[in-house]
């Protein structure tokens, strides 16, 4: 076995060390090792054959680009409305708003002609 | 000798390049892909041994490097890069894959069993090459991969560089680490290491 031999407190070298790496094993290759991987190609090709379809290419940076589209009016909707309440015009616009409902609602029974209705069968019974 | 010579120059005249394999290997060519693999297999595996630091693993992950490139060979964009490619595919599938593996310590090297007689020098020697496989094994993976790359395989820093997508600054930072840490962890050893050195070549 080894023969013990004093040590030194002389640094290392770099030409020691080189030698020293020299003795470093040797990566050991199996011989069929080739073939094996060439072997393993054929299997997976007859596992997989060549496809006919090509996929077409999906562009997720379009996906999220037409997201932020649709989230633009909304935000914009919103930024009106605060607005639009901070200034105090909102109010005004929405009470004329309900006041035009009122009356349009009050024409629509006036036209009705159920008033109407209870003379006429009034006529029809006498 | 000199007809020999003549007939070699004239076989390597012939022999293919990266790019016209590579352009085949794309149309499926099995027999484009085999040159490829004859002519840089053996360098992968032995890189991906020491990165690994003699796992018997180092072969699947030798071939699954090149696996990968038959899939899809269009995928190394010049064939002048294709070496660097492998070597680069294998050794981030390495490091991936033993990245929390713990390490042996160099003491553990101890006695080799060997039930051959007489095998004094045999014994020697291995005990020699597992001290120092142990003190390689101990580097952390980036200085092992540039020592394999630049000592090993005698590549350029430059070349390991690109291997490693460093800069060749950082390349030769990680050679000067790993050689000085690998001179204080064979320092206790090295007189024994160095005579069973001598010892061989006596």
């Amino acid at each position: 076995m080894k023969t013990p031999v004093k040590s030194t407190t002389i640094e290392m070298t770099d030409d020691e060390l080189d030698k020293l790496l020299a003795l470093a094993s040797k990566p050991p290759l199996a011989t069929d090792a080739h073939e094996l991987l060439l072997a393993k190609i054929t299997a997976r090709q007859s596992d997989n054959p060549a496809r006919n379809v090509v996929n077409f290419p999906i562009s997720t940076k379009k996906a999220k680009s037409i997201h932020w589209l649709a989230a633009l009016p909304l935000a914009a909707s919103l930024a009106a409305g605060i607005w639009l309440g901070a200034a105090g015009q909102g109010t005004d616009y929405l009470f004329n708003v309900s006041d035009e409902l009122a009356s349009v609602a009050d024409s629509f029974a006036a036209s009705t002609g159920i008033d109407d209705a209870e003379s006429l069968m009034e006529e029809d019974l006498t | 000798m000199t007809g020999i010579s003549a007939v070699l120059n004239l076989q390597a005249l012939h022999q293919p390049t990266d790019a016209v394999l590579l352009a085949a290997a794309v149309q499926q060519d099995h027999s484009a892909f085999a040159t490829l693999v004859s002519r840089y297999y053996d360098l992968v595996h032995r890189v991906v041994w020491r990165t690994t630091n003699g796992h018997a693993d180092a072969a699947d992950i030798a071939q699954e490097a090149f696996l990968r490139l038959w899939k899809n060979p269009a995928q190394v964009r010049e064939a002048k890069a294709l070496k660097g490619w492998l070597m680069r595919v294998a050794s981030n599938l390495a490091m991936d894959r033993y990245r929390h593996r713990p390490l042996q310590d160099i003491d553990d090297a101890g006695e080799v069993a060997d039930s051959r007689p007489n095998a004094e020098q045999v014994l020697t020697r291995q005990w020699a090459s597992t001290t120092v496989d142990l003190a390689i094994g101990q580097l952390p993976e980036r200085q092992r991969l540039a020592l394999s790359l630049v000592h090993f395989e005698q590549m350029s820093n430059g070349e390991a560089a690109a291997i490693m997508e460093i800069s060749v600054d950082a390349v030769e930072s990680l050679l000067a680490r790993a050689r000085r840490s690998l001179k204080e962890l064979l320092a206790a050893e090295k007189d024994n290491l160095l005579a069973s050195l001598n010892h061989e070549e006596s």
